[in-house]
This record gives C-alpha cells, structure tokens and sequence, in this order.
C-alpha cells in the first residue's frame, strides 16, 4: 500500500504543550482514526496538516509532492472538515460556497447540489442559524464537492446526536467506494471508528503512541476478567490496565497468550477501541 | 481567484453597503451646497475618501474578527497570501468605488468638479496607501481590537491636536521650501508611484507578518 500523506517530525510547542517530533503516514484507500483525549494534540496536528498552524520543524508530504512548495496543488486535491465549522456566520449557505467553490480547481457544482439536497440545506439560510449538524452536514458538502482524494476532518462528530453521527458514517463509507480515496478523521468518540476505521493512531501528549491497523490492535489486546486471587507478582506486570474489587478483577492486556497460560479459566473478551485508548493514555496510573 | 475575495469582503458588509454607497453619494452633494469655499471643495475627495474606507475597513475587519472565516479559507487552495491580497485590493476597489461616485455625484453638482482632478485624487490615493499600509500590518500583527484603539484614540486626538500645533508651527516662523526638479505633471506622477510603492512594500510586510501567525 502506498501512503497518500507523510508527517515527519513535526514539531510544535506552546507554553504547556508541544507536538514532539511527530511522524506518521496515511495509506492510500483507508480510513485512519486519529484518537485522543481533549487536549492530546490532534487539532493541532491536523492544523499543522492543513497549513493553519506554522510548525517550528518538520515536513508535510502529500503524494510525493512538499507542502511548502506545493501548497495550492495539495489543497486542491484536500477536503476538510473543521470542528467549530470556521465559517462567516452572517453569510448563507450559498454566499460561503460561492465564495469558496472558485479556489478548487476540480470543483462540482452538481455533486454540491446533490449533498445540499441530501441534506436539506436550504442555500439561502444563514450560517449562523444552522444547527452544529447542519453546520457539519455543509461543511462536508463543501469538502466532497471537489473530488477530493484525501478528506480531513476533525471531530466531526462531536455535538451529534447518534443518528447524525451514523448518517457522517455512512457518507464516510460511500466516499471511500471511489478508487484510491482516503479519510483522517479525528475523534475522541471512538464508538464512531469501531464500524468504519481501517487503521488508528494514537496520540497522546503531542506524542503517537500507537500506530497500527485496527483489527490488529483489536485481535492483539484483549479484555480479560477473572478472579483476584490469580493476580501475583508474575500475572499483574502483564496488565496494561487493572482493577481489582473483592468480586474479582478486571484488566486489558497486549500479552494475551502469556496471560492465557498463567490463567487459563479467565474470560477473554474483544476490546473496544475506548478500552485500548485509555489503557495507554492512563494505563500506568488504573495499573498500579 | 483574488476577486471571489474581495466581493466576499463586500458580502460581510452587505447590510451596510446601500447606505455607504448613499453617503458617498449624498455627502459631497450635501457639504458642498451648504459652503462656497473653493478650498474645502478642493479637500472633498480626500475627506470622503478617507471616512469611508476606514468606515468600511473597520466594519469588514470587525466580522473577519468575530468568525473564524479566515482560517477555513486559509486551509483551502487560496492560501493566505492570497488572503492578504485580497484585502489590498479590497482597499483599493472600494477607493475606486467612492472616487466613481463622487465623479456621479459632481454630475448632479458641478461646483464638485473642483476636487476632482488628477492633483487631488493622487493625494488622497497616497494618503490611503500610507494609512492602510501601516494599518493592515499592525492589524495582522497585534490584531483588531489594538487597531480599532488607534483609530479611536486618532479620531478623538486630531481635532483637540490639530489646532494647537498648527498654531505652535506657525509661531516658530520656520518655512520650509523647497522645489523637486521635475515638472507639476512629474510631481503627481509621483505620488502615484509613491502610493504603489508603499502599498506594495506593505502588502510584502503583510504576507510575510501572516506566514508566521496561527490560526
């Protein structure tokens, strides 16, 4: 597989706060969740992406081409999605577009069209009296309605109900049937990335800390149920996450077949990605 | 693409825009048939000129301040040197917009025509660009609200000010004089030239302010 964008070493700091030499790459024709905590560094990472935000190091790579010096033909081939929406809240639906449609080379005033139907969005409606979905719902038009090969959005999900979130699903999967699109999509609900994600990044401190396929993160963690008395000095190191009540115990692990050896009788159950998110984000602290 | 930018800067600012295009309109109209004086007649353009783009500069920047509209477009192919582009000629086309219609205006009331000629309109051109070519980077570094203290504080200090120094300046005798050897038609070509020159050198400063900043 070939990667459609490439971040290396990206570095960024704020007074309590920095991306530390970050570095990871998006495979072509999938869906990469980007997860972590409020705070954790994905806004900024993803601003830093799409040029709103001027890293003190690091290089930005889109289909072989450099994002200082490309920028225009990169942007052009972008669609995103920003959390707040970004828009001028005193223009309407079709004022925004008109004013945005004439940067996109590629752009489609008919698929525009569509997903403005789709969604009913009304074009003289003024942004500002959008409700935050509908406000997602446009800012998604925008994104898909000039043939993007690579859709950026960054907690589209946040302040939607579950049908709203589900629908944003499903777009996300529709768009992903072209040939050699992909989606960077960050979350900290990670029930949204369970049905659609194909790879996850973890991140965590202005630092990834995991960076894998999701159903190889999944098949290599488990959640593990039990009884405490075989919780010993050899069993609890394996943990990444404990806790222990006078019913039993509870606790995630990425040595499961260690842990299935010491403790054969125990239940093994899939994780979701929330248990394998918060493990690493603040494992050692539940584990000891 | 430059322009899709400016005409969005005159769409923020569309509640506004009937009554700015009327007081471009009514004001020379109405100053110069309440006064017979060639001077003030000869300082219209200027005047209006001036009023009006800071009017409506101000009022653009006031909505860039309160949505986050400049990020999103930013993100997309427009990038921000085009941003800051856009906001030069966004000064520039409404500077041609009220000199146009003060030229309307002067139709209706010849008496206007005495302000508009190449001398003063190239005046009141390179005081605009003096004006927005420090304001526009100031804005861009400091940001709106420092901006529109400045503008305060300038229009209530000029009227307290002027006077006084005027008199102060005249009291101290000093004349200056001194004559460019190019002809009166190489003089206001010049500050054609001026006019573009610092506009071009702010704008350059403006790009390069902007780069740096997050957004």
């Amino acid at each position: 597989m070939t990667s459609i964008l490439e971040v290396n070493n990206l570095t960024k700091t704020y007074d309590q706060f920095s991306l530390d030499r970050l570095s990871f790459s998006l495979q072509k024709g999938c869906i990469t969740g980007f997860i972590g905590v409020n705070g954790a560094g994905k806004t900024t990472t993803i601003k830093s992406i799409l040029g709103l935000i001027n890293p003190e190091a690091g290089s930005i790579r889109f289909d072989g081409m450099e994002m200082n010096r490309q920028e225009k033909q990169i942007k052009n081939r972008i669609g995103f999605v920003l959390d707040e929406g970004y828009f001028y809240g005193m223009l309407t639906v079709k004022e925004m577009k008109n004013v945005i449609a004439p940067a996109y080379s590629s752009w489609d005033e008919q698929t525009f069209s569509n997903w403005i139907g789709r969604f009913g969005l009304n074009p003289n409606q003024k942004i500002a009296s959008l409700s935050t979905g509908m406000r997602m719902k446009f800012a998604v038009a925008l994104a898909l309605s000039h043939h993007a090969d690579l859709l950026i959005m960054d907690e589209p999900t946040s302040g939607l109900d579950p049908m709203m979130r589900s629908e944003l699903m499903a777009i996300l999967l529709d768009f992903m049937k072209e040939e050699g699109k992909s989606v960077f999509f960050s979350t900290h609900i990670t029930s949204d990335l369970d049905k659609v994600a194909d790879m996850l990044i973890l991140i965590d401190g202005g630092k990834i800390l995991l960076n894998e396929e999701k159903d190889t993160l999944l098949d290599n963690h488990a959640r593990i149920k039990g009884d405490s008395r075989w919780i010993n000095e050899r069993t609890r190191p394996l943990f990444l996450t404990l806790r222990e009540t006078p019913y039993g115990f509870e606790g995630l692990t990425h040595q499961k077949e260690a842990l299935r050896q010491e403790m054969p009788d125990a239940v093994f159950e899939r994780p979701t990605i929330e248990d394998i998110m918060l493990a690493y984000v603040g494992g050692a602290e539940i584990a000891h | 693409m430059l322009i899709n930018l400016v005409i969005k800067d005159f769409m923020l600012m569309k509640k506004y825009l009937l009554f700015l295009v009327l007081f471009a309109l009514a004001a020379p109209i109405v100053i110069a048939s309440q006064t017979k004086d060639d001077s003030l007649l000869f300082l219209m353009p200027f005047y209006l000129i001036m009023i009006t783009e800071i009017a409506t500069y101000l009022q653009v920047s006031k909505f860039e301040s309160i949505s986050r509209g400049a990020a999103f477009i930013c993100a997309t192919p427009y990038t921000r040197r085009t941003f800051i582009e856009a906001k030069y000629l966004f000064v520039f086309v409404t500077f041609v917009g009220i000199l146009f219609a003060q030229i309307v205006a002067s139709f209706l009331l010849p008496s206007l025509k005495t302000g508009l000629n190449l001398n003063a309109v190239g005046a009141a051109f390179l005081m605009v660009s003096l004006l927005f070519g420090v304001l526009i980077p100031c804005q861009i570094k400091f940001g709106f609200d420092v901006v529109r203290w400045i503008f305060f504080g300038l229009a209530f200090l000029i009227p307290f000010s002027l006077g006084p120094i005027l008199r102060w300046y005249q009291s101290l005798g000093i004349h200056f004089s001194f004559s460019l050897p190019v002809s009166q038609t190489g003089q206001i070509l010049l500050m054609y030239v001026f006019a573009v020159v610092i506009t071009f050198v702010s704008m350059y400063a403006s790009i390069k302010i902007y780069e740096k900043k997050d957004l």
